[in-house]
């Protein structure tokens, strides 16, 4: 298997995963409790998938414009700029993701109000991460490093 | 007991990361603001604006695009959290403004790709 289109299926994979790793510790925080250790590690495989999955869609990218985004353009102009969206979508999940894991981990026992907020980034990172999924996968059913 | 209340009695360590905790949310939003902010200059000046000329932009355009936004979003989370207290007011507005930077950001890459 080409080994650049396995790399395109495990970061579709983890993109999957990365919703509902986000998604978990919004529901976990939505209350403002202080964090037990089960929180701790929701938090903390959320960053780490989020992270996993960009830096991976970060690493395939040169190739995958090289040579796949001019045939995804060519076959369909609409497929096209969806990856666009869907590329400025990714960042907006990073943003959030980061920002919330800090803001949960970080906030005093006393600040529920912060972990509230926390589990609102986390709740918006979900929400974008489902969209960017599903387009992702809406763009790789047109082309793809598999062809 | 309210965040209020709580705030009165924090201890300088909790103060401290209470304001890390809101720098933090201001990354969050700041980030995708100034992306956006990149994208905007970048379609008035022509560069790279349209997708479509994907021969002739370099492929750093969006690496360069996340690096900034991050860079910027990180300098500005800094000056939060030397300068401003979170109060829970503070920390409610930000909460509406990260729903409305959301959907900005969402309408956005929807509409201008």
């Amino acid at each position: 298997m080409n080994p650049l289109a396995l790399t395109q299926s495990i970061h579709g994979y983890l993109a999957v995963l990365c919703v509902a790793a986000t998604l978990h510790p919004a529901l976990l925080l939505r209350r403002g409790k202080p964090l037990s250790r089960r929180n701790v590690w929701a938090i903390a495989a959320a960053t780490v998938t989020t992270l996993s999955t960009f830096a991976l869609g970060l690493g395939i990218y040169g190739d995958y414009r090289a040579s796949v985004k001019r045939a995804l353009f060519a076959e369909s102009l609409r497929s096209g700029l969806l990856f666009e969206t869907k590329e400025h979508l990714a960042f907006l999940v990073l943003s959030l993701v980061i920002g919330a894991a800090t803001t949960a981990l970080a906030a005093p026992r006393s600040r529920s109000d912060l972990r509230q907020a926390a589990a609102l980034l986390f709740a918006l990172a979900a929400l974008g991460g489902a969209i960017t999924g599903a387009l992702g996968a809406s763009v790789a059913a047109v082309r793809s490093f598999a062809g | 007991m309210s965040a209020e209340t709580n705030r009165e009695t924090e201890t300088p360590t909790d103060a401290r990361r209470s304001a890390l905790a809101f720098a933090a949310m201001v990354f969050a939003l700041v980030a995708p603001v100034t992306y956006i902010a990149e994208r905007l200059l970048e379609h008035l000046r022509g560069e790279a604006g349209d997708p479509r000329m994907v021969l002739a932009t370099l492929h750093t355009v969006f690496y360069w695009r996340v690096a900034v936004a991050l860079w910027w979003g990180g300098v500005v989370a800094i000056l939060v959290f030397v300068r401003l207290a979170p109060t829970p007011k503070a920390v409610s507005q930000l909460r509406t403004v990260a729903l409305a930077v959301f959907a900005l950001f969402v309408f956005l890459a929807a509409r201008f790709p």
